[in-house]
């Protein structure tokens, strides 16, 4: 099993090498002097200089990529020049809204998604069945921005129930706190449910077609203890990898959530960053979604371990 | 036999069939009866019924969308083909258990061995903790398993396929059941852990005195253990009686059919001579694996050492072994599907073992394959016509020349014209089997190989491909490289034989010889684990003494 | 790998006959004639100021009303039409074929292999927005560069469903036997494996439009997309969004539209893949 976890924490560096790498290039495919679009348009010549020699513009470009990399390493990922606060200290202060929101998100969704997949197995072609499948097409398919314009005006203009927009950290009492956050939430589940609703679905209706649980019937075990005890523990793996995978659609979904429900995250940064060519700040938070990306997927595989003897030794 | 003792199963006018609106009938009036201490074998080719038959006794039918139609099942005195869940579900186990065929899939792969078995002790005793794990113990001790406290902690995937099946015996024995149903349980087995596994339940039935109902496809199973046997085609009880008389004196026309085509040990009369020019030519062929690891050292496994053997044209040479014996390694590095690391693979003269590019490309055509699956062997999207000339196109023989060609072979491996037209999933295992020797032979090949080519196959299928292959070779002058894991199949179209175990031949010589007078023991194994070798299908009688060993 | 019917039409033409389908046919069916007819059927020219008639209500003139400067939303959500179908199809047909190409390289050689696979994790790791965001900003944003930044991140897909149907396929013993037949390596591709692929090309290509469609909005909802002028149903509620406590309609028409179509989509792309390779396909 240590065997299998060195493996793959191996294998994960060079993926986080090869994005880091990805990103440094992106930089340099943008027309024009890398140092200005860095340095801004108000720059001085003087200020250019000296951010052209800090980023080793004169120097070969593996060196280039180095110090690069060796100030991402000790958390420099350089300045905002809309603001010029650090990117790092930039973070920091926006991070929490996103965090809470992802983490309320990913619970409710699991807590939901997978009793749902369940019951559609349980009683597979009836209409729970279809009725969660339908679920699970619209969506996939019906953008989450316009999932929240209809609940806004449903929910926030027609009924008045939750506040249309903003956002109130917990600090500012827990009720309001959960009102600002609830159609958010709602919204970046959609996605996130339709997708490991329909993969547990698939994975308990494959695993209840296998051999041992034939043999588990054969043995005289009740048919629902056949299910729990032989068939979930054995359709896990297919559902933790897409919860894993999933946090992509998830990360893609809190750009968007944010801006419409304005909440100061990372999402709205990212897109006001983009907008504004404040570039330092984009491929921070590039590099930041992106590790998390790859270290979600490596617990998730660590993760498999507890569930498949197969991989422990 | 008890004539005086109840029977344990009584099966009366089974019908099954599918459920929905339009339902199809599986088996259609079943009826037979085994007694306390009995084995009865069902046997019948794929589709004849018999696993449905051993589902409907265990009233699993609706798992598997079917349902019973008419009839009834008696297990001793309890009705069980109308009786409860509930009812059904006590009986499980207790009174009536089942082993299945796939011992790799059976077992639940993230729970222990000892879960597994002690699960059904839990259901249907009260025995305690320690109790419950004395049980298993003694139960893994009666199955002859090696290091009974160790295994059971272990999981499925680190014990063998043999042992596991041991295990499966186990959870269905444990209870002492009255009624044992096995689904064709060796069939995936090597043929020595067959010979174990067939024996070790031999030896528990008589402890118990349980009934055996045993499912097989294999003739030579059933010669071995049966006392009574029901012979099914298509969903219909063909024949019923007892072994002497299905073997000896089969009154149907089907049973006949069946029971004659059933490969035995001795060998026909020897045919059309082989030829005195050597088309292949094997020395000190050698290859091995080297295993890929990240951490760790790198292990290195000979697949094949030290092979040399030679064929004659109008030849045919037997490779026989077990799973993991090296013999398809060695056809893949003749036929250059792999490259031998050492050695030399002479064709016609011409040393063939290390070219590469156009030079092998040339040589192709000499040399060709029949390969075991024949639904896997054919692209499912190209039509016959195509897939049979693909070789000729491939060495520029124009279109019209090809068809022409493809109807002669067509004709010569006993198809219709028709098929030319027609796509793979058309076709029967057989069909689609001589479709590949068709393809086969349109290059005109100097060598054929027959790579396991019909242990896939139905009984009867196969010994008309085998009579197929017979044919082929005295009319076309063909030499036959023909690998197989089961030695009666070997019997009845080699000349000369050589026996293969862990990569290296053991024994090689004309095939009477070597089946008369064995000399490597472990050759002396795979003839004593050979199903029904003491039976001569063919002529429906006993062997010999002087035929085999 | 077991195909019950022999050719990819009639396989498709047995799973066609169900309603979801048969409805998400034809409202594609509508939604493409809407687009190409769209110079003809479009009442007035979309890219038409109108400061006079600024945010009107849908009435017998503007079936859909007017957005904040005046343009007829009708008539550019008609050409919005266009602009969803050509970033979905040209995204769509661009990364399948530097996907296949990829792929078989990845599939036929081990040295290509790692460098491709390697390449592809690296941008699969990256969030797909994020991705596509990042490169407009930095190429700029006009039609092309977003089809670029959208298809970009949709590659990596395509090639590993490329590479891992090479190398399902390599293990079959068709193959070996063609190669006894003295089959070359060139012709093994284009007899045996590319029609091999066509089955899940057809089904991931299905949703790599549906998700360049998607992209495409969510870009120029963001306003990081298309530029303002171009008439796209993202812009349109990127545009209309400040006013939307007041006239919701002019976001919710185009999404609407949005929705639709994409749902059609997907609906094709499950009957695609349940009619052709079961298990082949993997969304996501």
């Amino acid at each position: 099993m240590y065997a299998y976890i060195a493996r793959r924490l191996i294998t994960t560096l060079p993926v986080m090498l090869l994005v880091a790498l990805i990103v440094f290039f992106m930089l340099r495919l943008a027309p024009g002097d890398p140092a200005a679009l860095v340095a801004g348009d108000e720059a001085t010549t003087e200020q250019l200089e000296l951010i052209r020699q800090s980023m080793g513009l004169d120097k070969p470009i593996y060196i280039q990529f180095m110090i690069w990399l060796g100030n991402l390493v000790r958390g420099d990922l350089g300045v905002s020049f809309l603001s010029g606060t650090s990117v790092y200290d930039m973070i920091k202060g926006r991070i929490s809204p996103t965090l809470i929101i992802c983490a309320a998100t990913i619970s409710v969704s699991i807590l939901v998604a997978v009793p749902l997949g369940i019951i559609a197995a349980w009683r597979q072609g009836g209409w729970t069945d279809r009725g969660v499948m339908a679920f699970s097409v619209l969506g996939f398919s019906v953008p989450n921005f316009i999932i929240g314009y209809v609940l806004i005006y449903f929910v926030s203009l027609k009924l008045g129930w939750l506040p249309v927009q903003g956002y109130k950290p917990p600090s500012a009492g827990l009720v309001p706190f959960l009102k600002s956050i609830t159609l958010p939430v709602l919204v970046l589940s959609t996605v996130y449910v339709a997708l490991i609703a329909r993969i547990t679905r698939s994975s308990v209706i494959e695993v209840m077609g296998e051999d041992f649980i034939r043999t588990a019937r054969a043995k005289g075990l009740r048919e629902h203890l056949v299910f729990l005890r032989h068939g979930l523990r054995n359709a896990a793996i297919p559902i933790i990898t897409i919860i894993g995978i999933g946090v992509a659609a998830l990360i893609g979904g809190v750009v968007v959530t944010e801006s419409v429900f304005n909440l100061p995250g990372l999402g709205r940064l990212v897109v006001e960053a983009v907008l504004a060519r404040d570039f330092p700040v984009v491929q921070g938070l590039i590099l930041l979604f992106s590790f998390t990306y790859i270290i979600i997927n490596l617990v998730v595989d660590i993760l498999y371990t507890v569930f498949d003897p197969r991989i422990r030794y | 036999m008890n004539d005086v003792a109840k029977p344990v199963l009584s099966v009366q006018r089974l019908s099954v069939a599918t459920s929905g609106p339009v339902p199809k009938t599986l088996v259609n009036d079943l009826s037979f009866d085994i007694r306390p201490g009995e084995t009865l074998c069902v046997v019948g080719e794929s589709g004849s019924g018999k696993s449905v038959t051993s589902l409907a006794i265990m009233g699993l039918l609706n798992h598997s969308g079917l349902e019973l139609a008419e009839g009834e099942i008696w297990l001793e005195d309890d009705k069980v083909s109308h009786a409860s869940q509930a009812q059904l579900r006590s009986m499980r186990a207790r009174r009536m258990a089942m082993i299945f065929q796939e011992p790799m899939t059976a077992l639940n792969p993230v729970e222990t061995i000892g879960e597994q078995i002690d699960e059904v002790l839990r259901i249907h005793t009260d025995l305690g903790r320690s109790k419950r794990r004395q049980r298993v113990l003694e139960m893994l001790a009666s199955v002859h398993m090696p290091e009974p406290e160790r295994i059971i902690d272990a999981y499925p995937h680190q014990i063998s396929g043999g042992q596991r099946q041991r295990v499966v015996i186990c959870m269905a024995l444990i209870l002492q059941p009255r009624l044992l149903i096995a689904d064709e349980p060796t069939t995936a087995l090597d043929v020595t852990t067959q010979k174990q596994i067939l024996s070790l339940i031999r030896e528990l039935q008589q402890q118990h005195n349980t009934a055996v109902l045993f499912i097989t496809h294999d003739f030579g199973v059933v010669a071995e253990i049966a006392d009574n046997i029901v012979v099914m085609n298509k969903g219909e009880m063909v024949e019923i009686g007892s072994r002497e008389q299905i073997l000896a004196r089969p009154e149907q026309a089907y049973t006949r059919m069946l029971v004659s085509s059933v490969p035995s040990l001795v060998p026909p009369q020897p045919r059309a001579c082989h030829e005195e020019l050597t088309v292949l030519q094997v020395r000190a062929l050698k290859k091995v694996y080297r295993e890929k690891k990240i951490l760790g050292k790198a292990r290195v496994i000979p697949a094949a050492k030290d092979i040399s053997l030679k064929i004659r044209a109008r030849e045919v040479v037997g490779i026989v072994g077990e799973s993991g014996s090296g013999k398809s390694t060695v056809a893949r590095c003749i036929s250059r599907l792999l490259r031998p690391d050492e050695g030399d693979v002479l064709i016609d003269g011409a040393n063939v073992a290390h070219i590469v590019g156009e030079e092998l490309r040339g040589f192709r055509r000499k040399l060709q394959i029949v390969f075991q699956d024949p639904y896997r062997s054919l692209n499912p999207r190209m039509r016959i016509r195509d897939s049979i000339t693909e070789g000729l196109r491939n060495y520029g023989v124009p279109a019209r020349e090809g068809m022409e060609r493809a109807r002669e072979l067509l004709t010569m491996v006993g198809l219709d014209e028709t098929a030319l037209d027609r796509y793979p999933h058309q076709f029967s295992g057989g069909q689609r089997q001589r479709i590949c020797i068709a393809r086969a032979l349109a290059l005109e090949p100097r060598l054929l190989i027959a790579d396991e080519a019909v242990s896939a196959l139905d009984v009867s299928v196969q010994a008309q491909i085998l009579e197929l292959l017979a044919d082929i070779r005295d009319r076309t002058g063909v030499a036959v490289l023909f690998i197989t894991h089961d030695l009666r199949v070997a019997a009845q179209i080699c000349d000369k034989v050589i026996v293969m175990q862990r990569g290296e031949i053991v024994e090689q010589g004309p095939v009477a010889d070597v089946l008369a007078s064995p000399e490597h023991e472990y050759t002396r194994a795979l003839i004593e684990s050979a199903p029904g070798r003491h039976w001569d299908f063919k002529n429906f009688r006993p062997v010999h003494a002087g035929q085999i060993s | 790998m077991t195909t019950e019917s022999a050719s990819v039409r009639t396989q498709i033409l047995a799973t066609i006959k169900t309603w979801p389908v048969i409805t998400a046919l034809v409202i594609l069916g509508v939604i493409v004639l809407l687009a190409i007819l769209a110079p003809w059927l479009s009442p007035f020219d979309p890219t038409a100021i109108n400061p006079a008639s600024r945010l009107r209500p849908p009435s017998a003139d503007h079936w859909l009303g007017t957005d904040a400067m005046g343009r007829d939303a009708y008539s550019r959500a008609l050409y919005g039409a266009r602009i969803s179908l050509v970033v979905g199809l040209g995204v769509t047909i661009c990364s399948i074929a530097i996907g296949i190409f990829l792929g078989l390289m990845a599939g036929f050689f081990r040295t290509a292999d790692a460098i491709i696979m390697r390449l592809m994790d690296g941008l699969m790791a990256i969030p797909g927005i994020l991705l596509a965001i990042a490169l407009v900003s930095l190429i700029g944003a006009s039609l092309y560069t977003v089809l670029i930044a959208i298809m970009v991140p949709e590659i990596p897909r395509v090639v590993r469903l490329v590479r891992s149907v090479v190398l399902k396929v390599s293990n079959e013993p068709y193959i070996e036997a063609a190669i006894s037949l003295g089959t070359r390596t060139p012709t093994l591709l284009w007899r045996h494996f590319i029609p091999n692929t066509i089955a899940p090309l057809t089904v991931q290509g299905t949703y790599i439009f549906a998700a360049a469609v998607l992209t495409e909005a969510t870009l120029s909802f963001l306003g990081a997309g298309l530029p303002l002028d171009i008439p796209s149903w993202g812009n349109m509620m990127a545009q209309g969004r400040m006013y939307f406590q007041i006239k919701p309609y002019l976001v919710l028409f185009p999404g609407f539209f949005l929705a639709v179509t994409l749902l059609s989509v997907n609906i094709l792309g499950d009957a695609f893949r349940d009619a052709l390779d079961p298990r082949m396909v993997k969304r996501g």
